[in-house]
């Protein structure tokens, strides 16, 4: 069973949590581009975490990634494996990658399973698709319902975790 | 090891690297060959890049390596891998890690079977 503060921390394990673990993250994807000028623009996943032979990887190596090759703007999340011995929680780069011959810049966010570190990567998301860049300053810019989300959590069902509470700074259009 | 050569083809179907990455230090292996780098193909290459670190920049990849190799063997036991990006990162640092890039075709593949003399 996982634990009050923590997201999927059996993923390695367990296929049916490793795929609510993608569900979750492509649907707070699909929100943090919603209505934006370039939507349509991004393919998810673009690593396709599979062997030659079609068996999943399921290794959370990524276990989301997206790219836009009209911005050669990229996105990878990378879940650990669960540590108890480490307590870390969140870090990230940036990083060059080569897709059929473009060079995209990519944000790599790596982060352990606690929600704090969820609600940190996906303001780190929102920053990077609106300005390109990233700034720990600017997080929790989102207000927050854990009780909802634990409550949807036993549902299995994952309505979002958070609420644009503020507009967009940059025009990216500009 | 076959010692394909990155000019071997100027449109080789299969293209890749591996790196040591963060911390400032930026060291990589790559492959651009008609057929896709086996296994053995791929561990050795995973020496050979850390045979270009220093003690130091080694031993804080001795995780991620390790973690490396185990996923060259593991999806050499799948056929390999396509097109992918992964990194593995040393637990507790911002962003010190090797990572594999298949940026065309595929590696890790199984090596071949030794042929059997009748």
């Amino acid at each position: 069973m996982n634990s009050p503060n923590s997201l999927f921390d059996h993923f390695p394990n367990e296929p049916a949590e490793y795929e609510r673990a993608e569900a979750f993250w492509k649907a707070h994807w699909r929100e943090l581009v919603r209505g934006s000028h370039d939507e349509n623009e991004w393919e998810e996943p673009w690593i396709k975490n599979v062997f030659v032979d079609g068996t999943p990887c399921r290794d959370g190596n990524p276990i989301f990634s997206a790219v836009s090759r009209k911005r050669r703007l990229g996105v990878r999340v990378i879940q650990q494996q669960p540590n108890p011995s480490h307590d870390e929680e969140f870090s990230f780069w940036t990083d060059t990658v080569s897709i059929d011959s473009i060079e995209v810049k990519e944000l790599v966010l790596s982060f352990g399973v606690t929600l704090s570190a969820v609600y940190d990567c996906l303001d780190a998301i929102r920053q990077w698709i609106d300005t390109e860049e990233v700034h720990l300053t600017l997080t929790n810019k989102y207000s927050i319902s854990t009780g909802e989300f634990l409550t949807a959590k036993a549902r299995h069902s994952f309505p979002l975790l958070y609420s644009r509470s503020v507009p967009r700074e940059v025009d990216l259009a500009a | 090891m076959s010692g394909h050569d990155l000019n071997e083809s100027a449109d080789p179907a299969n293209r890749g690297r591996i790196q040591a990455q963060g911390g400032g230090t930026e060291e990589s292996e790559k492959w651009a060959q008609p057929e896709p780098p086996t296994m053995s193909e791929m561990l050795h290459k995973c020496d050979l890049l850390e045979s270009k670190l220093s003690r130091a920049e080694k031993n804080e990849r001795q995780v991620p390596l390790q973690q490396l190799r185990a996923f060259i063997r593991r999806a050499a036991n799948y056929g390999g891998i396509g097109h992918t990006k992964k990194s593995f990162k040393k637990q507790g640092s911002s962003d010190i890690r090797v990572d594999i890039e298949v940026s065309k075709g595929s590696a890790c593949v199984p090596d071949p079977k030794e042929n059997s003399v009748e």
